[in-house]
């Protein structure tokens, strides 16, 4: 049997925060269920879940839907104005500074 | 002081420095560095600080955050006087609302500018709250207006903020979940 891998997307110091990283096992060197479609096989181990096995469509699904939510969720980036450039630069741009020490001197004494 | 959150203060506002990098030394002129390789190098050799000579402007700043106690530091944005604006048409675009990387701040509530002014979106300035004159506060946003401002500033900088909804999601989920499930146990 050989395990269906989907892109790697999750980081697993990350935890749920951000979507699936898909760690690649081949059916050689693990022994699992067969998952069925629809279906999610809890495999525990002294009374603690410790994995959850899925078949592979239903895994795309839900690496689709995560993708899909992030996609929702994603911030539309502003069109900037011409107005809005100028200002910008104008404003981020340093005009002639006053270093005349007389001057300097009435300002700050 | 009142919390600055949204208000506008007069501030100290330096402009990012630039190449050529203007170098003070002790008892002479200031000597021009092209690049930011040069600084690179000298960094390599393990001299690394140096005093450039950064041009300041004292100009009133909105601040769009509270203050990190842990650093009193701020962040800020750099305004525009609607009297810079090329055309009549572009200032009313902006006191209706209409550009996104230009907020009106509108005269009634910023009694303290002198002329109408809306804070640039994409300047975004780090300031130190001792760069900032806490003696008179030049007016504030409203809790309203700070959010769409907040918003627009997560947007001009394309800030990845899907993660943090996605996972408030599913915490919503999980929440709405666990109630269900307890309105659902069998009472006495």
């Amino acid at each position: 049997m050989s395990i269906y891998i989907g892109k790697v997307v999750r980081h697993w110091c990350y935890g749920s925060r951000v979507p699936f990283t898909a760690k690649k096992i081949s059916g050689n060197e693990v022994r699992v269920p067969d998952p069925r479609p629809g279906e999610a096989t809890v495999i525990s181990r002294y009374g603690k879940e410790r994995a959850v096995v899925i078949h592979p469509t239903d895994f795309s699904r839900l690496n689709a839907l995560e993708e899909l939510l992030s996609v929702a969720a994603a911030l539309e980036p502003i069109a900037l104005s011409e107005e809005a450039i100028r200002a910008h630069v104008e404003e981020g741009t340093p005009g002639e500074p006053i270093t005349d020490p007389a001057l300097l001197a009435e300002l700050f004494g | 002081m009142q919390p600055p959150l949204g208000h506008c203060h007069w501030a100290v506002a330096p402009f990012a420095p630039t190449a050529p990098f203007r170098m003070y030394q002790e008892g002479a002129a200031p000597k021009d560095i092209a690049s930011a390789a040069s600084f690179t190098e000298a960094a390599r050799k393990g001299m690394s600080e140096f005093v450039l000579l950064t041009p300041v402007q004292t100009r009133p700043v909105l601040v769009i955050t509270g203050v990190l106690p842990e650093h009193d530091e701020v962040l800020t944005l750099r305004l525009r006087r609607l009297e810079k604006l090329a055309t009549d048409t572009a200032r009313q675009v902006v006191r209706d609302g209409g550009d996104d990387a230009l907020f009106y701040l509108r005269p009634d509530c910023f009694p303290g500018l002198p002329v109408e002014n809306a804070a640039i979106v994409t300047s975004l300035l780090r300031l130190p709250t001792g760069a900032l004159d806490p003696r008179e506060s030049l007016g504030s946003l409203n809790e309203n207006e700070l959010r769409v401002l907040h918003e627009r500033v997560a947007r001009a900088h394309g800030l990845r903020l899907d993660v943090m909804i996605v996972e408030k999601a599913q915490q919503l989920i999980e929440a709405a979940r666990r109630q269900q499930a307890g309105a659902e146990r069998p009472t006495g």
